[in-house]
């Protein structure tokens, strides 16, 4: 008879012994969300990629952004 | 009515045009600033009853009226005065029409029921027209053709709401700012970033720095380097700041210009010395070069100076001091400081390296005053004046809560302060053993938690103000040592998505942008493991409520100066030319086959259910996955085979037990060797079967949507565990379901 087999739906573990893993968790992941992208439900998928927002290079080289702020201004 | 007359010609009308049944008049005009157009009036009269009078807006190509009515109205032409020269009547053009600056449009005006007894006198200069956006129009022919009159213009207002639209509610706008590589780049217009060229090199972004919003400025806190980003102000400048100084509030006006400003800002007011004056200006009138300007100062003194130059747009960037550099009257300004931050209405600096106990606040709603402990319920304060008192731990972050409360994480310990310091505020310590590790390791959720990543782990406090939590031992309890943070290379930021409700726990080096990074769920409260491509590592973030819709979501500050942010269409990385495909993987909790003591047991099949139903349909599908079983006595070598990472190299001594991966694939070592490439014997796993075994039992890749085929394959042992993985560049994959059939077999061989 199948049975189902829990998936880490709860994300890493580590505290645990390997045969005492919390059924939820996973001892081993890279790049999964407990939200998949296709349909926003609740259930693993791999994360978003990221894109670029702006195509601009800020100071035009590889260079770190070290601060993003917004001001707000009247029209 | 609250609107706005935009374009008109409304004297030395002389003359008038005849118009009724299929003979139109109009007039074109060509609108200087875009708008929505509401209604118009024309100077007209009737003979006889010409019936109804219908008024339209029309394109226009060749400078005459084209296509059909963007917007009409009417009214009743047989109510219309019979006395020359007429009457101005208003036409409502309901729900409007949106005229694009630059763009030539018509007022077309016909009476289609009159006729030669009956008809409309639309008023007009036939003499001295000078009305430059367009002419007189005629036709015919019911508007089919229309011919122009250039020496003819007539008589209209159109009306409207400097709005583009039906509804537009915006009164405010949002622009990011963006500080990187020893410069400031903004949002010039919606969704592209410029470099501000005076703070090129102007700015140190090695070492720390950090910025508040307020006063629709931008304040910057950099060390020594203290600087302001106003993209809001005018400035004027003089070479004489003249006797009496300027003050905060007070309206210049230019004697010849009579533009007008309320002064924000001064870089000096020191009498024959010069000044860059700041302020709004609130004419349309522009200041010019030379021109007197005077005014009265907060004290009631006559304010009088002549401009050396005409008038700056913003943005500028300027040195944050306090007004005019009068420190007798304004106080003194902390001289270095890495921390800014508001509350309250003030701004708060901390960071100074010689007093990093302190902190200094403006005076509320004066962020260029620094005079602390006066009379004033608003006086600027600092620790050292305040009742509340100083810290006396090392500042590392200030968090404000709206005007309630402000958190000052310090390098061992937390605080709270409540209310303002000057006016019956308090300090409290909410922790004396728990700090916080950067003035970027903090995020807030859209409940007012605060989290922050602190000297033992991750913490919550609840609301922002209870005791600190430790949310991350019990997942991750080797946390602070696995990351090893070094604040001389490494950024470990916290970032609320309120769009996907979690918070990602980033730390990055800033010698190669290499990261390790967690998204902590808000919905099921764990911790997911993840890693970006080096150029994607982030060194900052916000979430930007942009006023432009496409702009809206949580944006990370790159290691390779590019803005991002997490597109759930993207299946990789966007790192440049190219996309980097996103290695993803998940491992089941491993699993007894027998009864995980002493009896082991069989798979017999697995079934997988993939993520998007049926192909197609209403449900996104998945992309495929592969999958590997992977099995052994107990459940510690299982997942050490999982997680065999080392590559298999040549020329290396193996002994037995050792894992490898090779191909995608992992292997263990069953014979003590030496490997070679391409020799007869100890060449690659793949090949070498007699000194390496598959670490998995079964693998696989499943392909298309909903429940898949059985797989049955039989697979015995004591412990087992699947890994799903995907690393297929334009791919993404979604499980819902894992289903096996397990059957004990027997006792476990010794």
């Amino acid at each position: 008879m199948l049975e189902e087999l829990p998936l880490p739906i709860k994300g890493v573990n580590f505290s645990y012994p390997l045969d005492k893993q919390d059924a939820a968790t996973s001892p081993y992941m890279n790049n999964i969300r407990p939200f998949d992208t296709l349909e926003g439900r609740i259930r693993l998928g791999q994360r978003p990629g990221m894109d670029k927002m702006y195509s601009q290079q800020i100071g035009g080289t590889s260079s770190p952004i070290m601060w993003l702020d917004v001001i707000t201004i009247v029209d | 009515m609250a609107l706005a007359r935009y374009q008109y010609y409304n004297t030395n009308d002389d003359n008038a045009g005849q118009l009724y049944g299929a003979t139109w008049l109009g007039q074109t005009f060509t609108p200087a600033t875009s708008h929505l157009l509401l209604y118009a009036k024309l100077k007209i009269y009737k003979v006889g009853n010409p019936g109804t009078v219908t008024v339209s807006i029309r394109a226009t190509s060749g400078s005459v009226p084209t296509g059909a009515d963007l917007a009409s109205g009417t009214t009743d032409g047989d109510t219309l005065t019979t006395s020359s020269p007429g009457e101005w009547r208003t036409i409502t053009l309901l729900p409007g029409v949106s005229l694009t600056a630059g763009t030539m449009y018509a007022i077309c005006i016909r009476a289609t029921g009159g006729d030669a007894s009956n008809y409309i006198w639309f008023r007009a200069d036939v003499s001295s027209p000078s009305y430059t956006g367009g002419t007189q129009v005629n036709s015919a022919n019911s508007g089919s053709t229309w011919g122009s009159t250039a020496t003819t213009d007539a008589m209209f207002e159109e009306w409207g709401s400097g709005a583009t639209s039906a509804i537009d509610e915006k009164t405010y706008s949002r622009r990011l700012v963006a500080i990187g590589a020893f410069s400031l780049w903004y949002e010039s217009a919606a969704g592209t970033m410029s470099e501000l060229s005076d703070a090129t090199l102007d700015i140190d972004t090695a070492t720390p720095l950090s910025a508040a919003s307020a006063y629709q400025k931008l304040f910057i806190a950099n060390g020594t380097t203290q600087k302001v980003f106003d993209y809001v102000n005018t400035k004027i400048n003089t070479a004489d700041a003249g006797v009496n100084p300027c003050t905060q509030g007070m309206t210049l006006t230019g004697g010849n210009s009579a533009a007008e400003m309320i002064v924000d800002y001064a870089d000096g007011v020191t009498d024959d010395a010069a000044a860059n004056v700041y302020g709004k200006r609130i004419t349309t009138a522009t200041f010019t070069n030379g021109e007197t300007v005077t005014g009265t100062n907060g004290s009631g003194d006559a304010v009088s100076f002549a401009t050396s130059a005409a008038e700056t747009a913003p943005p500028h960037w300027y040195d944050w001091t306090v007004f005019g550099n009068d420190t007798t009257t304004y106080g003194i300004k902390p001289s270095s400081a890495t921390i800014v931050t508001r509350y309250r209405g003030r701004l708060i600096l901390s960071g100074y390296s010689t007093y990093p106990h302190q902190w200094y606040m403006c005076k509320t709603g004066d962020p260029w005053n620094f005079l602390y402990g006066t009379n004033d319920p608003l006086t600027a304060v600092a620790g050292q004046d305040a009742m509340a008192g100083e810290i006396g731990d090392v500042v590392i972050a200030l968090i404000a809560y709206n005007d309630d409360y402000m958190i000052v994480g310090c390098a061992n310990s937390m605080h709270l302060i409540t209310g303002d310091p000057a006016y019956g505020g308090s300090i409290d310590e909410i922790s004396d053993n728990i700090g916080i590790v950067g003035a970027n390791a903090w995020c807030k959720d859209n409940d007012g938690n605060l989290y922050f990543f602190g000297t033992g782990g991750i913490y919550k406090m609840e609301g922002g103000r209870s005791r600190p939590l430790n949310i991350s031992v019990g997942a991750l309890p080797k946390l602070i040592n696995d990351w090893a943070y070094d604040p001389t290379d490494e950024r470990i930021l916290l970032t609320f998505d309120p769009v996907r409700n979690g918070i990602i726990i980033s730390k990055s080096s800033g010698t190669d942008g290499s990261n390790v990074n967690y998204w902590f769920s808000l919905r099921t409260s764990g911790f997911y493991p993840e890693v970006y491509p080096d150029e994607c590592g982030i060194f900052s973030s916000i979430y930007y409520d942009s006023t432009t819709s496409a702009n809206r979501d949580t944006l990370y500050g790159c290691n390779d100066g590019y803005i991002r942010y997490f597109l759930n269409t993207a299946k990789d990385d966007d790192v440049g030319v190219t996309d980097d495909a996103i290695s993803s993987y998940m491992t089941l909790p491993a699993f007894p086959m027998g009864d995980g003591f002493d009896v082991e047991g069989k798979i017999l099949q697995i079934v997988f259910e993939s993520g998007g139903g049926g192909s197609g349909g209403d449900f996104s599908d998945t992309d495929g996955f592969s999958y590997g079983v992977y099995v052994s006595d107990d459940a510690e070598t299982v997942v050490e085979k999982v997680k065999a990472t080392t590559a298999w190299a040549d020329a290396t001594n193996y002994v037995i037990g050792d894992l490898v991966t090779y191909g995608g694939l992992e292997y263990i070592c069953i014979v003590a060797h030496l490997s070679a490439t391409g020799a007869a014997t100890h060449e690659e796993p793949d090949t070498n079967t007699t000194d390496w075994n598959p670490a998995t039992s079964l693998t696989g890749t499943i392909s298309g949507t909903g429940r898949k085929s059985r797989i049955r394959q039989k697979i015995r042992g004591q412990y087992s565990t699947i890994k799903l993985y995907n690393s297929t560049a334009s791919e993404t994959f979604v499980v819902n379901k894992v289903l096996a059939e397990k059957q004990i077999v027997g006792r476990l061989k010794d």
